[in-house]
C-alpha cells in the first residue's frame, strides 16, 4: 500500500482514541440517548479502519493482527446467550429486565447506576459489527487481485 | 439425583462441554481424550441412575418447558428402552474415546474430533429420551450432520467426502420423510407425544382404522431404514467406513445405526400388530438380511465387510421387531432388545480388532493379510471371541440371541401357517449361514492362514498398545458375561423395555441350555451349511464380481451416483442460467421486481374504480420547502448526478459518498440523531472499502456504455424512482382505518418496560429483539460471503494457472 504523509499518520493516531472513547461511550448510553451497539461498533470499526489506511495493513498487522472472524462468531454467541439467558430464571425466551443501583460514596448519595441486561445483548451486537466490517475490510485489502501479484 | 434432572443433564452436558474443548486442548494438548472419556463416563452414571426407576416399572416422565409462548417444551421419557439405548451410547461411548488416545495420531485435530463425538453422544441420548416426535426429529437430524462431520474428518480425502455426503443425503434424506409421518401422525391423533399414545386404546383405534395409516406407517419407516441402513438405503453404510476407525465403531455399528431400530421400536406399541407392519418391517429387515449377508462376500476391505454384516445384523433387528400379529404384538420384541444389545458389543469390538490391525499393519485389505495370531495373539483372541459371538457360537451372548431369533421365526411362522411356517424360519437360517461364513472368513483372513510378504504389510507386526487393547478386552469381557450369566442382561435392561413397549409382556427365560429344541437344532444346521458352503467362499465372490460388471445398474449405488450427478449438472445449468456473473444483471432484476412490486397491486385494484397511474401522486400535498431543505436537495441531486455522469471512478465515487452524508444531514434535519450518526459512520467506512478496492483496479475511467443500454437504465431508474416517490407520499397521508400505528405504544411503554429513554435504541435491542439477532446473523453471513468469494476466485485462477 502506497505510503501516506507522516500528517494523516498522526491525525489518525489522535482520531483513533477519541474514536474508540467515543465509540464506547456510544456504546454504554444507547438506552437512554442516542447511540447503541450498532453504530458504536461501526464508529469503532471506521477507527481501526483509518489506521489500517494510515499506516499500511501489513504495518498494524506486524504489531496487532486478531481474527476478526472470531470477533463476530463470539459477538454472536454472545447475544443468543443473551437471548436465552432468561430461561435459565424461568422466564421466556428474549425477555429483558433493569434495575437501578445507587452508587454512594463514603454514605453520599451520588447518583443512579442503570443496569439494563438489554445492554449485554447490545455488546454482542458491537462485537458482530466490529468484527464482521474489519472482517470484509481486511480480506479486500490483503486479496491480491485476479492476476495474483498484482498489487 | 432426582431421574428427571439426571436425564437433562446426561442429554445436555456432552453439548456444553464439547465447546470447552477446544480451550481445553491449548491446556491439556492430547489428554481431551480422556477428559472426553470422563464426560462420557459420567453420562453413563446418570444413565445408570435411571435403571432402578425401570427395573421397577416407572418411567420417568417429565418436561421442561422452554418457549411456553410458542407451546414448545423438552419432553423426556425415560423407559426401559431409552436407558438400554442410553447405557450403550455412553458405554460404548467411554469406551471408544478411551481407544481413540491410542488410534488418533496427536498431530490430527483432536478437538474438532473429539467435539463433534461427544456432540453426537448428546443427539444419540436425546434421541432416547425424547417423548416428543418433533423432538426427536431435532436430535435425529442432529446425528445425521454429527455423523456427517465424522465420515468427512479428514476432510481432504475425496472418499471422505463422498461417502460423508452420501451418509447425510440418505440419512437426513430419510429424516425429512420420517417428518412429514410425524406431521400426519399429529393430523390424526392431535398430539406430538409418544408415550402419550402408548396406552390411550381410543387413539390407537382410531389411527389403525384410519386411511392414512398406511402411509404414516411407511413414512416413518422410510426414516428408520434410511438411518438403519435397510433395503435400497443400505447404500450410504459401506461408504461410510471412510472414517477414523474408532467413528465406525461407535456411529456406524453400535449406535447410530441403531437409531432407526430403536424409532421401530419406540413406536411399536403404536403402529404395530397389523399385516402392514409385519409385511413392511419384517419384509424389508429379511431381504436386506439375507443380502447385505451375501454381498458381503466380495468385500475385500475388512471395514467393508465389517459394514455388510452390520447391515445384515440391523436387518435382523428389523425382522424381529417387525414379527407381530393382532393377537401377539411383542412377539419378536425380546428377541430383538437383546441381539441389539448383544451386537453393539461384538460389533464394537471386531471394529476395534479392523482399527487395531489396520494401525500395526498399515492395510486393511483382506487379500494381504493374513497369518498375524503369532504376532498378535491377544488381539486374535478377542477378534475370535466377537466373531464366535457374531456366529452364534455357545456360550457367548451371540448364540442366546440367535436362538431367541430362530425361537421367534419359528412361532410367527406357525402363527400364519401356511407355506410361511417354513420361510421363517429358513430365511433366518439363511441370515444366520451367511453370518458365520464371513465371521469364518474374518478371522481367517486376517489371523489364520500364512503371511503373505506383501509389500504393504511390514515384516514384523507389534501387538497393539494397551490403550487400545483394554477397550477391546471390556467389551470382550461383556460378550462373554452377558453370554453365561444372562439373567443379568435380561432383569436390569431386557425385561424393564421389554414391559414398557409391550403390553402383557411374559417375564423372560433365557438359558444356554434349554434341551433339545428345534432351534438348537437350526443351530447345528446353520454350522453345518455354514462350514460346507464355506469351501465355496472364493466362488461365490468371484461369481458376485462378474454379475456385477455385467450388470451395473442393478446396484442401487449406480441409481444413487446417476441421480446425484444429474442434480449437479441440472445445478450447474440452472447456475450458468440464473447467476450470469456482472453485478448489473442482479441489480437489473431486482429492480425490474420492484417496479412490478409497486406498479402490478395498483393496476390490479385500481382497474374497476376508474383511476390511473395519474392518481398514484395525492393530491393536495404541500409542496413548500425552506431554503435550507431546498439547497440542500439541490446538492444531493448534483451529487447524485455526479456519481452518475463522472467518467472517472474515483470522483465518481467520492461523489457517492458525499450524496450518503448529505443524506445524513437530512436525518438531523429531520431529528433523528440515532440515523444520522449511523448513516455518517457507515458511509465514512464504506467510503474507505470503496477505495481500498479502487486501488487495486488497473483502470480508472468507466467504460463507455452503448446508447440503448443507457436508454434501458435510464427508463428503469425512473421508474422505480418513481414508484418510491408515490409510495412515499401515500404513506404520509396518514394510516389507513383498519390500521393503527405502533409507534405510540413505544413511546409510552419505552421507559416503563426497559428502563430505556431512547425509544430507537430500545426497540432495536429490546421491543424487536428478534429482528436485530436476525440482522447481525445476515451480517457475520455477509462477511463469510465476501470472504468465500474472494477465496473462490483466488482458488479458480490458481486452477487455470495448472
Amino acid at each position: 500500500m502506497a505510503s501516506t504523509t507522516i500528517i494523516t499518520q498522526t491525525v489518525a493516531k489522535i482520531c483513533l482514541m477519541i474514536d474508540m472513547l467515543y465509540s464506547i461511550d456510544l456504546l454504554l448510553i444507547g438506552g437512554n440517548r442516542p447511540g447503541g451497539g450498532f453504530v458504536g461498533g461501526v464508529l469503532c470499526a471506521a477507527g481501526i479502519g483509518l489506521i489500517y489506511v494510515a499506516y499500511g495493513l501489513d504495518e498494524i498487522k506486524k504489531i496487532w493482527n486478531p481474527d476478526w472472524h472470531t470477533w463476530f462468531g463470539y459477538g454472536l454467541l454472545f447475544a443468543s446467550i443473551t437471548a436465552w439467558s432468561p430461561l435459565l430464571a424461568g422466564h421466556y425466551f428474549f425477555r429483558s429486565a433493569f434495575d437501578f443501583i445507587p452508587v454512594e460514596v463514603a454514605g453520599i448519595h451520588l447518583f443512579e447506576l442503570e443496569f439494563v441486561s438489554s445492554a449485554f445483548f447490545d455488546l454482542g451486537v458491537y462485537f458482530v459489527v466490529i468484527g464482521g466490517l474489519l472482517f470484509i475490510l481486511t480480506k479486500l485489502a490483503t486479496d491480491k487481485g485476479p492476476e495474483g501479484e498484482h498489487e | 439425583m432426582d431421574p428427571f434432572n439426571a436425564i437433562v443433564i446426561a442429554v445436555f452436558l456432552p453439548f456444553i462441554l464439547a465447546w470447552t474443548l477446544p480451550a481445553l486442548y491449548s491446556v491439556f494438548k492430547q489428554r481431551i481424550g480422556w477428559i472426553s472419556a470422563g464426560i462420557a463416563f459420567v453420562c453413563f452414571v446418570l444413565n445408570a441412575s435411571i435403571l432402578p426407576y425401570t427395573m421397577a416399572g416407572n418411567p420417568i416422565k417429565g418436561s421442561w418447558e422452554w418457549l411456553p409462548a410458542a407451546g414448545l417444551s423438552f419432553d423426556v421419557y425415560g423407559d426401559g428402552m431409552a436407558v438400554l439405548l442410553a447405557l450403550i451410547v455412553s458405554g460404548i461411548g467411554v469406551i471408544i474415546m478411551s481407544y481413540s488416545n491410542g488410534y488418533m495420531s496427536t498431530k490430527e485435530d483432536l478437538p474438532r474430533y473429539y467435539q463433534w463425538l461427544l456432540l453426537f453422544m448428546g443427539s444419540m441420548l436425546g434421541i432416547a429420551y425424547t417423548d416428543n416426535t418433533i423432538q426427536m426429529f431435532i436430535f435425529w437430524e442432529l446425528t445425521s450432520i454429527t455423523s456427517f462431520m465424522l465420515i468427512g474428518y479428514w476432510r481432504e480425502r475425496p472418499e471422505s467426502v463422498y461417502g460423508a455426503t452420501k451418509a447425510f443425503l440418505v440419512t437426513a434424506g430419510g429424516g425429512l420423510f420420517m417428518f412429514a409421518g410425524f406431521l400426519l401422525l399429529r393430523a390424526v391423533t392431535g398430539t406430538y407425544g409418544i408415550s402419550e399414545l402408548f396406552n390411550n386404546q381410543e387413539i390407537l383405534a382410531t389411527l389403525h382404522g384410519s386411511g392414512l395409516y398406511v402411509a404414516i406407517l411407511i413414512l416413518i419407516f422410510i426414516g428408520a431404514a434410511s438411518k438403519s441402513a435397510q433395503g435400497p438405503f443400505y447404500i450410504w453404510l459401506p461408504n461410510a467406513m471412510e472414517a477414523p476407525t474408532p467413528v465406525s465403531a461407535f456411529l456406524h455399528s453400535a449406535t447410530m445405526v441403531k437409531a432407526g431400530v430403536y424409532l421401530v421400536a419406540r413406536m411399536h406399541p403404536i403402529l404395530s400388530g397389523t399385516p402392514e407392519w409385519l409385511i413392511l418391517v419384517s419384509g424389508t429387515g429379511m431381504i436386506t438380511m439375507v443380502m447385505a449377508g451375501f454381498m458381503a462376500f466380495r468385500q475385500t476391505d475388512i471395514k467393508a465387510i465389517l459394514a455388510y454384516s452390520t447391515i445384515s445384523q440391523l436387518a435382523y433387528l428389523m425382522t424381529m421387531y417387525g414379527y407381530s400379529t393382532a393377537e401377539n404384538p411383542g412377539l419378536g420384541f425380546a428377541a430383538a432388545t437383546f441381539h441389539l444389545l448383544n451386537h453393539s458389543t461384538f460389533k464394537a469390538t471386531l471394529f476395534l480388532v479392523a482399527g487395531i490391525v489396520a494401525h500395526e499393519t498399515g492395510t486393511r485389505d483382506i487379500r494381504k493379510l493374513g497369518g498375524l495370531r503369532k504376532e498378535m495373539p491377544k488381539t486374535f483372541i478377542v477378534a475370535v471371541i466377537a466373531a464366535a459371538s457374531m456366529a452364534g457360537v455357545p456360550p457367548l451372548n451371540g448364540f442366546l440371541s440367535k436362538e431367541m431369533f430362530y425361537e421367534s421365526s419359528l412361532e410367527i411362522g406357525e402363527l400364519i401357517g401356511g407355506p410361511w411356517a417354513y420361510i421363517f424360519p429358513v430365511v433366518a437360517l439363511l441370515g444366520g449361514v451367511f453370518t458365520l461364513m464371513y465371521s469364518i472368513r474374518l478371522i481367517d483372513g486376517i489371523f489364520l492362514r500364512e503371511r503373505t510378504h506383501d509389500k504393504d504389510v511390514p515384516h514384523h507386526v507389534h501387538e497393539a498398545p494397551f490403550v487400545m487393547l483394554a477397550p477391546a478386552f471390556v467389551l470382550v469381557a461383556l460378550i462373554i458375561f452377558f453370554g453365561l450369566y444372562s439373567k443379568f442382561p435380561i432383569e436390569t435392561l431386557i425385561q424393564p423395555a421389554y414391559n414398557g413397549l409391550v403390553p402383557n409382556a411374559e417375564h423372560l427365560h433365557v438359558a444356554l441350555w434349554h434341551g433339545v429344541t428345534t432351534s438348537l437344532l437350526m443351530t447345528i444346521a446353520t454350522f453345518a451349511i455354514g462350514l460346507l458352503l464355506y469351501k465355496f467362499y472364493d466362488k461365490l465372490a468371484a461369481w458376485q464380481n462378474s454379475f456385477n460388471a455385467k450388470l451395473p445398474w442393478i446396484s442401487v449405488n449406480y441409481w444413487y451416483d446417476a441421480s446425484v450427478n444429474n442434480a449437479k449438472e441440472i445445478g450447474h445449468k440452472f447456475a450458468a442460467l440464473t447467476q450470469p456473473g456482472p453485478i448489473g444483471v442482479y441489480i437489473k432484476m431486482t429492480l425490474l421486481f420492484m417496479i412490478f412490486l409497486i406498479f402490478w397491486p395498483v393496476y390490479k385494484f385500481s382497474v374497476g374504480l376508474g383511476v390511473g397511474l395519474g392518481d398514484l401522486l395525492p393530491a393536495g400535498i404541500n409542496y413548500d420547502a425552506q431554503p435550507y431543505e431546498i439547497v440542500l436537495y439541490s446538492l444531493m441531486i448534483l451529487a447524485a448526478l455526479g456519481a452518475a455522469l463522472l467518467p472517472r471512478y474515483l470522483p465518481a465515487v467520492i461523489s457517492l459518498s458525499e450524496l450518503g452524508f448529505l443524506v445524513s444531514l437530512l436525518y438531523i434535519y429531520l431529528k433523528a440523531p440515532d440515523l444520522a450518526m449511523t448513516q455518517v459512520c457507515v458511509e465514512t467506512l464504506s467510503t474507505i472499502i470503496f477505495i481500498l478496492v479502487l486501488m487495486k483496479l488497473p483502470q480508472k475511467f468507466k467504460e463507455p456504455m452503448p446508447s440503448g443500454k443507457i436508454i434501458v437504465n435510464l427508463l428503469i431508474s425512473g421508474a422505480v424512482a418513481f414508484g418510491v416517490l408515490a409510495v412515499m407520499l401515500n404513506a404520509n397521508i396518514e394510516v389507513l382505518p383498519p390500521f393503527q400505528t405502533f409507534c405510540y405504544y413505544f413511546i409510552e411503554k419505552s421507559l416503563e418496560m426497559t428502563g430505556g429513554l431512547n425509544v430507537v435504541n430500545v426497540i432495536v435491542v429490546d421491543f424487536r429483539g428478534y429482528d436485530t439477532i436476525g440482522e447481525i446473523s445476515v451480517l457475520s453471513l455477509a462477511a463469510l460471503g465476501v470472504y468465500s468469494l474472494i477465496m473462490s476466485r483466488a482458488k479458480k485462477v490458481k486452477g487455470g494457472k495448472e
